[in-house]
């Protein structure tokens, strides 16, 4: 008979209000940025967040109890995790490791994009079906690409499709360089 | 009895083909390969002398078809995009018993090249108003979506540029297939530590490939990037089992019948499910979710599907093809955001 295998997914820890937590490390060989972005409270109570289409949501499954949520199929609809500026000094290639909390029966959209703020633009980092995704930490691609000038934030962009709704919870990135 | 919703395919073929190949790695698959070639030089050999005694049959010399570990399936399921070089076909596809849309998809996917093409149906099944069709172009740098909506919303061509366009130059393979415990000692010969198990990885290196989805059709990319329907019915590897091998549309699949997670399951209306899997690639050329009566509540249907070099190949986007289509440039978004 088989054992039993299966991945223990990360759930961490109630915490209240809106979260960043932030390190920086520092090898030899790299420097390490990294966050983790909880930032969905209610208006009034202040956040970090930059939206358009998204609204506040409670559900017990969610990160810290809440997120933010909007339909999906309207192209001028997006969710920025903003985070603390690292200002690199001049074009670097960088590699990203982000990780995507997902936890809500209702976070149904086909294919949301998520990416990174990389020199004015966007760098895609992955794609997720929400309705299809294991429920807690997503953990996407290690993508690294050349000429990031700052880290600032990661992205989601809802698909095209109507009939679907697109969560924004709590993402965990990574920065190397 | 179950019933099915649609079918494409035809029911399960007989096993008549030699694998010559179905472990993972190369040093790992030339092992193999050489097992399989040596034992069926032997099995002709034995039919070579039997024949000067006795009738050979005219049947043809089959050989049960090896089948993956499964950890290694896990991990072709996991990072299709290991694997795959080119291909083309259709595929039709239904997530759960509650999904809107049925997604009905012809494509030419070219992994190498990193160049794509799609056109992808979302048809409403309760609520046509809801149907769209898109057509995706992606030549890693430039990628357009051009929306066809069926209500009154206007038909858009959404435009992404340089790294806004997912692509595989970006992704960084793990390359770390398990092999089968039979070839470990085989694989070690050379000092070199040997992976079995998918618990011996990082999560990290089992989600490589994770979202890295360049094909911009994820609606249908259940067949071809199974990543997250992997993990919520296969991660628990008690709910399930790789009962034989089948063939279809000329690929040796192994067959994996279980019993979904009841929280993962059941958004779907899932209580089982059968899954043909593509040795070779991981890809899900086959999927039926049963609910408890036997019923399919969700699906992946496959037809006319080419690998490598029999794949068509990727027509490109013109400016004509945008004609008709109002233009909105993305990928900007993070020019304008809060401090």
């Amino acid at each position: 008979m088989d054992k039993k295998k299966s991945f223990v997914r990360l759930i961490a820890a109630c915490i209240s209000g809106a979260i960043i937590g932030s390190t920086v490390g520092i090898t030899a060989d790299a420097i390490t940025v990294s966050h983790v972005i909880d930032n969905d409270p209610l208006a009034s109570t202040g956040n970090t967040s930059y939206s358009s289409g998204f609204s506040y949501m409670t559900g017990s499954n969610c990160y810290n109890g809440d997120a933010q949520i909007a339909s999906s199929g309207n192209s001028s609809y997006f969710y920025h995790w903003v985070h603390e500026t690292t200002t690199l000094g001049g074009p670097k290639t960088v590699t990203v490791n982000l990780m995507v909390y997902l936890n809500h029966s209702n976070f149904t959209d086909p294919s949301a994009v998520y990416s990174v703020y990389q020199n004015g633009g966007a760098l895609t980092v992955g794609t997720i079906n929400q309705n299809l995704a294991a429920g807690g930490w997503n953990t996407l691609s290690s993508v690294t690409a050349a000429n990031f000038t700052q880290l600032k934030m990661v992205c989601v962009d809802p698909s095209t499709y109507s009939g679907y709704y697109t969560g924004a919870d709590a993402v965990d990135v990574k920065y190397y360089y | 009895m179950k019933s099915k919703v649609k079918s494409i395919l035809s029911a399960a073929a007989a096993l008549n083909v030699l694998l010559l190949c179905t472990a993972c790695g190369s040093s790992d698959a030339g092992t193999n390969a050489a097992e399989l070639q040596k034992d069926s030089v032997q099995e002709v050999q034995l039919q070579a002398d039997a024949a000067e005694d006795i009738v050979i049959s005219d049947q043809p010399i089959t050989e049960e078809a090896a089948i993956l570990t499964k950890d290694q399936l896990y991990y072709r399921c996991m990072n299709t995009l290991e694997y795959l070089t080119q291909v083309s076909g259709s595929v039709s596809t239904l997530y759960g018993n509650t999904s809107p849309h049925i997604f009905e998809g012809e494509f030419e996917f070219d992994f190498v090249n990193d160049i794509y093409h799609s056109v992808v149906d979302a048809v409403g099944i309760s609520d046509p108003s809801l149907s769209q069709t898109n057509e995706y172009y992606n030549d890693g740098q430039e990628c357009v979506t051009l929306c066809d909506y069926s209500g009154d919303q206007e038909d858009v061509c959404l435009v992404k540029k340089d790294g806004a366009c997912p692509t595989m130059e970006h992704v960084t393979f793990a390359n770390a297939c398990p092999v089968s415990p039979a070839d470990a000692e085989a694989a070690s010969a050379d000092g070199a530590a040997v992976v079995t198990s998918i618990e011996q990885l990082s999560e990290a290196q089992v989600c490589a490939t994770y979202g890295a989805d360049p094909t911009g059709a994820h609606e249908i990319a259940t067949f071809f990037v199974p990543q997250e329907m992997t993990m919520g019915y296969l991660s628990d590897f008690d709910n399930w089992e790789i009962t034989g091998t089948q063939e279809v549309q000329g690929r040796t699949c192994a067959v994996v019948q279980g019993t979904a997670d009841p929280e993962y399951g059941g958004r779907l209306g899932v209580e089982t499910f059968e899954i043909l899997v593509d040795q070779e690639t991981g890809v899900w050329m086959q999927y039926e979710g049963y609910a408890a009566d036997g019923t399919v509540q969700s699906y992946v249907y496959t037809e006319n599907i080419q690998f490598d070099a029999q794949a068509q190949s990727v027509p490109a986007f013109t400016a004509s093809c945008a004609e008709g289509y109002s233009m909105e440039q993305h990928g900007d978004s993070a020019e304008t955001a809060a401090g």
